[in-house]
């Protein structure tokens, strides 16, 4: 929390350092901070719970899957090894719970006012692409995922369950890339 | 903490530049994030070499530095960068390439 509120002092420079003046002004700045607030509280949620959720990966044994039934099945181990890239995001986020999608939505919300009131805030967009959204690579794994046939999509999604799972030992003790 | 090997003559692909350009442009936004000015050691690793085509040596002390200057990483940012070195991970798996396998597993595993 004390590199947040440190946050908070130089957004709060920031401002200052604006033409601030009137009714107007007192506005703008009990909006943005209202707003920063959310952002805030959000943020600190969202380490907590990735922090809860990195403990429950660390501690779970890796699930048992079998690459000969998943061949039956009519996939490889390649699209496997993807799609449990895919399963690993899915049940990390769903652990994650609402705090993911809520900063996202406050810190656009914050862009937006300072679009609005023309004062300049932290690189929110690119905030948001390299930390907060799926990279390009998730959305390749979840399409991989979804191609697969139905039947080994049911298999390997029972297999792995709900919850936050270790990506690597999975694929290891599982052997999905030897051949 | 435990130790990771040294890594001796590690030549970095396309693939891997990209990957740490990516990964430094997270921790940058992770600072801008929770204003926390630090270059870390991470880019530390990268930077005593003019060209991108030398060979790195990265010691048991790399290695050491670099764990701890993740535990500062606030955990939204060390997410973004665990699930890139991942795939990185993977990556060099199928590929069978050893060095490079060998520096994202230490990255990754911060040399439990």
């Amino acid at each position: 929390m004390k590199a947040v509120n440190k946050f908070l002092l130089l957004l709060s420079v920031a401002f200052s350092s604006a033409s601030i003046s009137g009714e107007n002004g007192d506005e703008r700045i009990e909006s943005i901070e209202y707003v920063y607030q959310k952002v805030v509280i959000l943020a600190a949620d969202l380490e907590k719970s990735i922090e809860h959720c990195s403990l429950i990966r660390r501690n779970s044994k890796p699930p048992l899957i079998s690459t000969i039934k998943l061949e039956y099945l009519g996939a490889n181990r390649r699209s496997v090894a993807q799609a449990l890239v895919y399963l690993s995001n899915r049940n990390f986020e769903k652990c994650e719970g609402k705090y993911r999608v809520e900063l996202a939505y406050q810190l656009g919300v914050l862009k937006s006012l300072g679009n609005f009131y023309e004062v300049e805030l932290p690189p929110i967009d690119s905030i948001k692409r390299v930390l907060i959204y799926p990279t390009s690579r998730d959305i390749e794994a979840e399409i991989i995922f979804d191609k697969l046939p139905k039947e080994a999509k049911e298999y390997i999604s029972s297999a792995v369950g709900g919850e936050p799972f270790d990506l690597l030992k999975t694929i290891s003790t599982n052997n999905i890339l030897e051949k | 903490m435990g130790q990771c090997e040294a890594i001796i003559g590690l030549v970095l692909d396309k693939k891997s530049t990209d990957a740490i350009k990516r990964i430094n442009e997270k921790k940058k936004y992770g600072n801008a994030l929770s204003a926390m000015l630090s270059a870390g050691v991470f880019s530390n690793i990268f930077t005593r070499s003019n060209s991108i085509q030398a060979a790195y040596n990265i010691s048991q002390t790399d290695w050491a530095l670099y764990a701890q200057a993740m535990k500062s990483v606030p955990a939204i940012t060390k997410r973004a960068i665990e699930k890139e070195v991942e795939l990185m991970i993977l990556d060099y798996q199928m590929q069978s390439n050893i060095k490079l396998l060998a520096f994202w597993k230490g990255i990754y595993e911060g040399c439990k």
